[in-house]
């Protein structure tokens, strides 16, 4: 039994060098580095050395590690090492965009020397996570994306800890429509809701629908929301909630084509389904109504032109300095592919594109 | 020599099962770390016991109670463990009584393929049908709890039916053919003495499945509605384990939103060990089926065998029913779009996913499910082998037995939870296949753990007790007589691991999984997976089914 305690002692000493090993090598270390101290670790837990002879070599791929990660650091800021792979992260409503463009760009060009000659013949790697533009920022804050996506604009308290390095590439607008299913008779009745109706059924004070207007049925009001790492969440509550609570009943989405389908499905709902997602509901029939908000319709105009109040800006944002593969894979994203790209996903580009 | 390749031998098996049930220790220890300051700021029962959740200010300050999470995390398991018992016990019954082999051989693995099925296809399915056959039936959008607590019964059905089947045929082996020689019809015998003779495993099959329904994820989001409310039957609710993983990405690390999450994962695992801790004190009370057999036994056997036979029959045609219809349902839908070059080439199409491509997918999935299987499996095999053959004392075999179990009831998304913090943020790791593939292998290794322990428990003692008489080391015995003897049912045991990484969406969603990769290069990058893939394709609202079951099972 004596034998088998040491082997576990063994073992959590080895971990603990892992830990160890781990936070002094995090910082800006390069994955090469990583793998390396963690392969070396894993080697050694196989060996019956002693704790000495596991603890030396811990602390010597520890110093290599680290020496790896302050040369990697040098490395980058002199732009010697160069950056094949992109990582964005965040908004539901812009990924799909970036994800389509990625995988053409990838298609198109391949290797990074096909883009621009003087870039090494390495293999393009650009990855996209969605999960929402709160989880877009937290990524770009704490450096697990190169990018954060956002669909919304963004805080003073982000930009901040963004760095001086902060840049933003607003891609599209999107406006977040009140929509109604098109069997519900309101749409008939009423084209336009003010400010104050809205806030009153989102907050769920109204609960029926002929408390809104009583020539309709007394059928319970289905409020439709996105969930709350959404930007859309955040806007909608700054915009036209202000300081009241969406009303707890709310179903929450995880995404906006999920709401539109929902309000799609649900003679009695509503939700703020965005602009994109409204249309392409409607692409094959007339699915979802659009409310015209404080009487300011919702459409391309008065999106660009800022008098339509619930709209939003789809962006990508970064704390650090931009390099030049990056460079070169915005502005793709930005030329005329990119453009069409946007409009067939349901978007207003922001951009006129480049030649 | 020999000697010594043996001590080197001896350490590696106690290592490896040490880093299995030391995972366990760092996983719970890491969760209760991050969990603990939120009450430095939110009382104890403020948290437990308020209903009112908005972790972010908008306004009106932060408050975080999860009242109504642990109830509807409560409230849907136990419906669907509740119509899971009622069909799945019945399914047992009914194929443990079943005169030919050749029904049990058929039936056995075909109800294992639900066991297969990921559960993001179980959710799918469950949106289409489910919810929509509650939405003609009046329910607005067809979400809630008990839409999602029969999708939850059908995905534990195949757990509680293998749990059950095992102990329901020792005990019909054992009875049956006296009491028929004594005149006991076979359904009257099956009623009064089979069943409660099995009651006591039964209760243990329970547990377990308790455990993977309280932990699941993936399903019960999408079919549940996620409103925080009470929960009521046709109402709609949130699970403890969606919370988690709608809100994680967004909680600023070291926020107050963050550790709520923590203490939210927390108070699930809490409840999982006191519900254990329960059965296990039960279980004791129950000591010998016999007890429990006289009871029932003595009131009226002929009435007693024709309505367990009735019930048995329905509950195999309802769970065959099931499966049929899933699997049609899926095959159907999707047959029409699988083409060679669907699954040899990468996404594409202006609007990502309308034209067809999954080859990143297929691989990337390839690739966590091999590294997770890698990396749980032989921790898993090497803790069987440490309980089966190096340890002598039973409350020490029976503590480590615990921590296994304790491990099973771990939610996925928790596992996921403690990758991303430790793995994704702290080590510096960022998102990559390895981060997935350690949550992965820990969500892994109780599977394959019991499985081995089975396997390895059943061999004959006898043989491992000559070949020490004859002077073997226990090394040697292991390698030469012990391991080959059982490696069917070891590969047996890691395939269906395999399958259950393969289909485990909630621990890819914040560590390694992406919406778009290339063909995935190396460890250290994220990539696609297929049950993300369908997934993220659900609810972008595009209906087109990926033919996701066809490639595990």
């Amino acid at each position: 039994m004596k034998k088998y305690l040491v082997a576990v002692l063994a073992l959590a000493l080895l971990v603990v060098a892992l830990v160890g090993c781990g936070s002094s090598a995090s910082s800006a270390s390069s994955s090469a580095a990583d793998s390396g101290s963690s392969s070396s670790a894993a080697a050694s837990s196989e060996a019956s050395a002693s704790a000495s002879a596991e603890a030396s070599a811990a602390s010597e791929s520890a110093s290599a590690a680290s020496s790896a990660a302050s040369e990697s650091a040098s490395a980058a800021a002199q732009d010697g090492e160069f950056k094949s792979s992109i990582m964005f992260c965040g908004s539901t409503s812009l990924y799909p965009i970036i994800s389509s463009l990625a995988a053409s760009f990838t298609e198109e060009y391949d290797t990074w020397d096909k883009v621009d000659a003087s870039m090494p013949d390495k293999h393009i790697s650009i990855y996209v996570a969605p999960g929402g533009s709160g989880v877009g920022v937290s990524a770009a804050v704490d450096g697990t994306a190169d990018f954060g996506m956002l669909a919304r604009d963004i805080k003073d308290e982000e930009k901040q800890k963004l760095g001086a390095d902060y840049q933003e590439f607003i891609v599209a607008r999107d406006a977040l429509t009140v929509s109604v299913n098109a069997n519900n008779p309101i749409a008939e009745s009423m084209d336009n809701m003010d400010k104050e109706t809205i806030k009153k059924i989102f907050s769920g004070e109204y609960t029926t629908w002929d408390q809104v207007d009583s020539s309709l049925p007394k059928e319970n009001i289905n409020v439709y929301i996105r969930d709350l790492s959404g930007g859309a969440y955040e806007v909608f509550q700054k915009s036209i909630m202000g300081d009241v609570e969406i009303s707890g009943n709310a179903t929450q989405s995880a995404s906006m084509t999920e709401l539109a389908t929902n309000i799609a499905g649900d003679q009695w709902g509503i939700g703020y389904a965005g602009f994109g997602a409204y249309n392409k509901a409607n692409a094959d029939g007339k699915k979802l109504v659009a409310m015209k908000v404080d009487g300011v319709e919702a459409n391309e105009e008065n999106i660009l032109n800022g008098s339509y109040i619930i709209q939003r800006p789809v962006m990508f944002v970064t704390g650090k300095p931009i390099t030049a593969s990056e460079q070169a894979f915005i502005d793709y994203i930005f030329s005329q592919t990119g453009y069409e790209t946007v409009e067939s996903n349901g978007y207003i580009p922001a951009f006129t594109p480049k030649a | 020599m020999r000697r010594f390749a043996d001590a080197i031998g001896s350490y590696a098996i106690a290592a490896f099962a040490a880093v299995a049930l030391l995972s366990l220790a760092f996983v719970v220890f890491f969760i209760v770390r991050e969990a603990l300051p939120l009450f430095s700021t939110v009382s104890l029962s403020d948290f437990l016991l308020g209903t009112r959740w908005m972790p972010v200010d908008f306004g009106n300050g932060t408050s975080f109670g999860i009242f109504n999470f642990i109830v509807a995390t409560i409230a849907v398991s136990f419906l669907a463990l509740a119509f899971a018992l009622l069909v799945g016990v019945g399914t047992a019954v009914f194929l443990a009584s079943a005169e030919s082999h050749l029904i049990r051989s058929f039936a056995y693995p075909f109800v294992d393929l639900l066991a297969g099925v990921p559960s993001v296809v179980y959710g799918f399915v469950g949106l289409l049908v489910v919810a929509r056959l509650f939405m003609k039936a009046g329910v607005t959008s067809g979400l809630c709890v008990l839409g999602a607590a029969i999708v939850l019964a059908i995905m534990l059905l195949p757990f509680l039916i293998s749990a059950c089947s095992d102990s329901l045929l020792s005990e019909r082996n054992r009875y049956l053919t006296a009491a028929q020689t004594l005149g006991v019809s076979r359904w009257s015998a099956m009623a009064t003495i089979v069943l409660p003779a099995a009651t006591r495993n039964i209760l243990l099959s329970l547990v377990l499945a308790m455990g993977r329904a309280m932990g699941e994820t993936m399903a019960v989001m999408m079919v549940i509605g996620n409103a925080n409310v009470f929960p009521t039957l046709l109402g709609k609710a949130e699970t403890i384990p969606a919370v988690i993983a709608l809100e994680m990405g967004t909680a600023v690390a070291g926020s107050d939103h963050y550790h709520a999450l923590f203490a939210a994962g927390m108070v699930l695992m809490l409840l999982l060990l006191a519900i254990n801790l329960l059965v296990a004190y039960l279980r004791s009370r129950l000591a010998g089926g016999s007890a429990l057999a006289a009871r029932i036994g003595g009131h009226g056997g002929k009435n007693a065998g024709v309505v367990v036979r009735v019930w048995a029959t329905a509950s195999v045609v309802i769970t065959f029913a099931a499966i049929v219809f899933l699997f049609g349902y899926v095959f159907s839908q999707g047959a029409s779009t699988i083409s060679w070059e669907m699954l040899t080439q990468p996404p594409r199409g202006m609007v990502l996913g309308e034209e067809d491509g999954i080859a990143p997918a297929i691989a990337g999935s390839l690739a966590f499910t091999v590294c997770a299987v890698v990396m749980g499996g032989i921790p898993a095999i090497a803790c069987a082998l440490f309980v089966t053959f190096f340890v002598n004392s039973n409350r020490a075999a029976g503590a480590i037995r615990l921590a296994v179990q304790c491990m099973a009831g771990i939610p996925s998304i928790i596992l996921g939870l403690f990758a991303y913090s430790f793995l994704v943020r702290d080590m510096g790791w960022g998102r990559c296949v390895l981060s997935a593939s350690v949550a992965l292998a820990v969500m892994v290794i109780p599977f394959i753990e019991v499985r081995a322990e089975k396997a390895f428990s059943e061999l004959p003692k006898a043989l491992v007790e000559a070949s020490y008489a004859l002077g073997c080391s226990r090394l040697h015995a292991i390698r030469t007589i012990v391991l080959p003897a059982c490696q069917g049912e070891l590969v047996r045991g890691t395939i269906l691991g395999a399958c259950y990484a393969l289909g485990a969406t909630a621990p890819l969603l914040f560590t390694g999984g992406v919406a778009f990769a290339g063909m995935p290069s190396s460890l250290m990058e994220p990539a696609m997976a297929l049950p993300l893939h369908l997934y993220l394709l659900v609810h972008k609202g595009q209906r087109r089914s990926t033919p996701l079951s066809a490639l595990p099972s």
